[in-house]
């Protein structure tokens, strides 16, 4: 079994915004309030097909296992509302999906439940935006994700944003009032122009308003965004890449200066400290860490991507044909695949370099991994990490040299319990990953 | 000699592309000797490539029988010729088997280049010509423009040209007809002494070569001791037959027919195209004219790529150079690439299809290495050296000069394209000779090239500034003196031996610059900075670096990723596999074939 039993997690993609990024290429696009009403009413009947699986075993093929009786069985401890901008649904719109996926999914009691919420998009007045907020807390949503990107005004116009740095402000004030304790907010760096002394600017503004989590990205010029198509015009140069690494780490040491943690190649969450020092509560996002140790998710919407039972798959991505789908009582599945254990081994692998503690031997699933080694009455036996190194370094003999050479140029570290790589490795990831894919 | 008067042996000549295979399948297919659920596409072309870039590398031939309006039966022997200007003696050969030949023209199109080589090859063999106009199922023919340029530039009368549609069928029946009556019988004695003209030949592993052959002369049957004139070698006949197509025994042949030998013949090269075949109890005089060994142009050399076995290698090479007496290879050792091959070749095309066969019938993974001519180097001491590696190259003291092969090119152009192909001759070191207008629109440039120049891209440019409309057709002229030097190559401060080019002297400057802005885009970057230098002995003339690699990460991986990053990775693992590794450098194969198509439009 591939996945980790016990952590499972929901996502749910809302592909509509207020206006379309710059420099986005995800799913999503400004919507009337019909086309909205239509598509969550389409959401929930997915979710009831969901919930259907439970109650009957419609399915006899062996191989579809997530179509089976226990396919949406177990305890779900996080919920992600992603986009787009879900906060542009009515707060009415989202408390029927969270209702529908609680009478429809085992979530616990203290799941992480995260919206993305952009600034700007939770009320024209604060008493509006107040309301919003206090509504969301309301109905259990206890993190929220925004797309603050950058605190510099002209930026976030070349950004195509629709907000400023003051909205920012408000916004995170009004949601410290209405109670939220765990906020996340992204930060976009190298943006054509941006010196590394500008993006530490940002980071500062952003820290003073002491969200618990911080994502900090480079910006990615995606090809059929407007930002792309400039670039291919030449009227923007894209930072260089020396830049680029230069405030990424200088990002990062300043982030731990001020007191996050850096736990994943883009992510950095606070931890709350007791007198003594040891870890009261980690700021992590629980959800987001479940793709990176290979936990299973369940995805609902438009083009949203799940992974249950050795199956990754993706939902059907055009709104008429998801929507057309699940009101004939079909799953809108666009695609399956049927993990091989090679898949499941190289995905836990490149997924858990992006940690910062790596991955350990244990974890990574090779078979007969820890079962040929326990000669009874023989010599004295090996330990079982060293046996799951040498399992592992087995699997992987054809690439060792490589790592190792990786290893001396201070990119990645090897020890005992397994590997990961070190902050000049992160720059190489991909090499260093596709090693073992 | 009646049964003679009822044979017709012929070839089909047409430029690449011109329909010559599909007129072939659609005899085939109209003298009903293969059934139509046997017809593959274009039945001659028996090898995959052949097929995919719709050229004939390897001869066919087949025996075709046709009911005339006469009410006589014909056996008609087509014999299939190569369509490629680096097969011209094998063309040759062909055509010297025949009796006439059906000039194909493509009526869209009308004459080209390479059509009027094969002409002036059959006119040399005294073959009767029939012009036929095909492709006239298109809107685009213009068959009275095709007959104007038939007449004017070839000077065949064509106002009988059959028009026909190679590919709908149209018209091949008036053809065949024309073709009994224009295309005169063999002549030949059954009862002299065996002449018989090897024009091609294969291995097959279970009987040896088969040789196709045109008998000129006398008789052959299993059992006789045959004498190959040229070759001097004898071999006992084990079965003789004719090719309907596939091969069907039968007790004997006779003058003036064509058909196939076998006598347990180890390889090709010992039953060469062009050799005579006689018996050697009672040979003939003397053999058939134009017999040449077939020589190599262009050498490259093959090694086993990252991970490829020597052996495996060496394997399909001998495998491949039993059916093939053009190709020829010996061991070679360089100190970038390691155990490999030296390969010689007939030219470009012939290379490329037979490092693609390595690769794919014998899925092999090979790097190829430059190009190269033989040079002729002569020493201050008097001796000379062939040389067709590079890196092999004597010290520049000991040499007196140097000579490079030149070519005499002909390239037939649309007028409008006249200008931008002197140009590009004139990069390449090209001498006009003279150049004609064939008709008001069509010219045809005569010049005088080093192969050298020749053999990189010299097609590839020729087709895209003239949107494919010129055509080449080049021949071996003499050694000639020129100013060369040796480019080395230095990546990371180390010769790589692989990368060695001559160069012009005047040129090195510059193809030095090329070569390293070239190699400064095919090499990846690396942990740390990577000079690239172009130096001829002790100096360095160009320099390039690569930049040491910053950035090579996905920033973000959420849940909707893992596929399609986990594919992204999977690709560049992929990429890494064709790299080569040398001693902290990781170089692309495509940096030892690539490097030196520089593009002169740039």
């Amino acid at each position: 079994m591939s996945a980790k039993m016990g952590h499972k997690g929901i996502y749910i993609h809302i592909p509509f915004c207020v206006r379309k990024c710059s420099y986005c290429a995800f799913l999503s696009a400004p919507a009337d309030a019909d086309t909205r009403e239509t598509y969550v009413k389409a959401l929930i009947r997915e979710i009831e097909l969901r919930a259907g699986q439970n109650d009957v075993n419609t399915c006899r093929d062996d191989r579809h296992r997530m179509c089976g009786r226990n396919g949406i069985s177990g305890i779900y401890d996080t919920v992600y509302f992603g986009g787009g901008t879900p906060s542009v649904l009515s707060t009415e719109q989202i408390a029927r999906i969270l209702a529908k996926l609680r009478s429809a999914f085992n979530i616990s009691s203290d799941a992480e439940v995260t919206l993305e919420a952009n600034p700007g998009t939770l009320g024209e007045s604060d008493e509006e935006a107040l309301e919003t907020l206090i509504k969301y807390r309301e109905m259990g949503i206890n993190r929220l994700s925004m797309g603050v990107q950058s605190m510099n005004d002209d930026r976030l116009k070349f950004l195509g944003r629709i907000h400023d740095s003051g909205t920012v402000k408000r916004d995170l004030r009004l949601a410290r009032k209405a109670g939220f304790e765990n906020i996340n907010l992204d930060i976009i760096f190298s943006v054509p122009g941006e010196t590394s002394e500008e993006a530490l600017a940002d980071i500062r503004e952003i820290a003073e308003q002491e969200p618990e989590h911080i994502s900090f990205y480079s910006l990615q010029l995606e090809e059929g965004t407007p930002l792309f198509e400039q670039w291919e015009r030449r009227e923007i140069e894209e930072v260089p890449d020396d830049i680029d690494r230069e405030t990424y780490h200088r990002g990062c040491e300043l982030l731990s200066k001020l007191g996050y943690e850096h736990y994943e190649i883009s992510n950095f969450a606070k931890k709350h400290l007791n007198v003594d020092h040891s870890c009261s509560r980690s700021f992590r996002s629980r959800h987001n860490s479940g793709y990176w140790d290979m936990s299973e998710y369940v995805g609902l919407g438009i083009g949203a991507n799940g992974f249950e039972q050795g199956v990754r798959y993706r939902n059907l991505s055009e709104l008429a044909g998801y929507e057309e789908a699940v009101s004939d009582g079909k799953l809108p599945r666009e695609e399956e695949h049927f993990n091989t254990e090679h898949d499941d081994i190289s995905e836990a692998v490149f997924l858990g370099l992006r940690r910062s503690e790596g991955i350990r031997y244990a974890d990574i699933p090779i078979e007969n991994m820890r079962d040929d080694t326990a000669e009874p009455g023989g010599d004295a036996r090996e330990p079982q990490n060293a046996c799951d190194a040498r399992a592992f370094w087995e699997y992987y003999s054809d690439v060792r040299d490589e790592a190792e050479s990786f290893v001396k140029s201070g990119h990645l570290i090897i020890d005992d319990g397994g590997l990961r790589l070190t902050e000049e490795g992160i720059d190489i990831s991909n090499r260093i990953m596709a090693l073992f894919v | 000699m009646s049964y003679l008067n009822n044979i017709r042996n012929f070839s089909i000549i047409a430029h690449i592309d011109h329909g010559k295979s599909t007129l072939a399948d659609r005899l085939i297919e109209k003298t009903g000797l293969v059934e139509a659920r046997d017809m593959k596409e274009q039945y001659l072309d028996n090898m995959d490539i052949e097929r995919e870039r719709g050229i004939t590398i390897k001869l066919q031939t087949t025996r075709l029988l046709y009911h005339a309006a006469d009410g006589q039966d014909y056996i008609l022997n087509l014999i299939d010729t190569p369509g490629h200007v680096d097969f011209n003696y094998e063309v040759s050969r062909s055509l010297a088997a025949c009796d006439g030949a059906v000039l194909v023209v493509d009526a869209t199109q009308g004459v080209e280049a390479q059509t009027l080589g094969n002409v002036y090859l059959a006119l040399d063999e005294d073959l009767e010509i029939l012009p036929v106009l095909n492709k006239m199922d298109l809107d685009s023919a213009r068959p009275e423009d095709a007959r104007a340029e038939i007449e004017d530039i070839i000077g065949l009368d064509a106002s009988e040209a059959p028009m026909i549609s190679a590919k709908t069928g149209m018209g091949i029946d008036d053809m065949l007809e024309k073709l009994v009556e224009v295309i005169p019988p063999p002549q030949g004695d059954p009862d002299g002494k065996l002449k018989a003209l090897i024009f091609d030949s294969y291995y097959d592993s279970y009987k040896g070569v088969v040789i196709y052959t045109r008998l000129f002369d006398g008789k052959v049957k299993k059992g006789d001791i045959i004498k190959m004139m040229n070759t001097g070698k004898n071999y006992e006949v084990t079965e003789v037959g004719y090719c309907i197509p596939g091969m069907r025994p039968s007790d004997e042949l006779k003058a003036g027919e064509v058909g196939y030998i076998c006598g347990s013949i180890k390889q090709v090269a010992d039953a060469r195209v062009g050799d005579t075949i006689t018996l050697a109890s009672d040979p003939c005089d003397k053999a058939l004219k134009g017999y040449k060994k077939a020589q190599s142009m262009v050498y490259c050399g093959i090694f086993p790529a990252e991970g490829e076995k020597y052996e495996n290698v060496k394997d399909a090479l001998e495998k491949l150079q039993v059916n093939d007496a053009a190709f020829n290879f010996e061991p070679e050792n360089s100190a970038a690439l390691g155990y490999g091959f030296r390969c010689g070749f007939l030219g470009l095309l012939h290379m490329d299809v037979i490092t693609e066969r390595l690769e794919r019938e014998f899925d092999l993974d090979v790097i190829t290495t430059l190009p190269s001519v033989i040079y002729k180097v002569v020493m201050k001491d008097g001796t000379v050296q062939w040389i067709q590696n590079p890196s092999n190259l004597p010290d520049i003291i000991e040499i007196a000069h140097i000579e490079e092969p030149i070519v005499k090119a002909d390239i037939m152009t649309p007028n409008e394209y006249v200008g931008s192909i002197m140009t590009l001759c004139q990069n390449r070191r090209g001498k006009m000779i003279h150049m004609e207008y064939l008709t008001k629109t069509r010219v045809q440039l005569h010049y005088e090239m080093p192969l050298n120049e020749v053999i990189y891209d010299f097609f590839d440019a020729l087709k895209s500034r003239t949107r494919g409309y010129a055509s080449l057709d080049y021949e071996f002229l003499r050694y000639q003196p020129a100013r060369l030097v040796k480019l080395d190559i230095l990546l990371n401060r180390e010769l790589i031996d692989a990368l060695s080019t001559i160069v012009p002297e005047e040129e090195a400057n510059a193809k030095g610059r090329g070569i390293c802005e070239k190699l400064k885009d095919i090499i990846p970057r690396h942990q740390f900075e990577v000079p690239i230098q172009a130096a001829i002995g002790q100096k360095v003339i160009a320099r390039e670096t690569v930049r040491a690699y910053r950035k090579d990460v996905l920033a973000k991986c959420y849940g909707g990723d893992v596929s399609r990053k986990k594919k992204l990775l999977e690709k560049q693992k992929a990429g890494k596999k064709r790299m080569r590794q040398f001693g902290q450098i990781t170089v692309p194969q495509e940096a030892f074939t690539e490097v030196l198509k520089l593009d002169d439009s740039k």
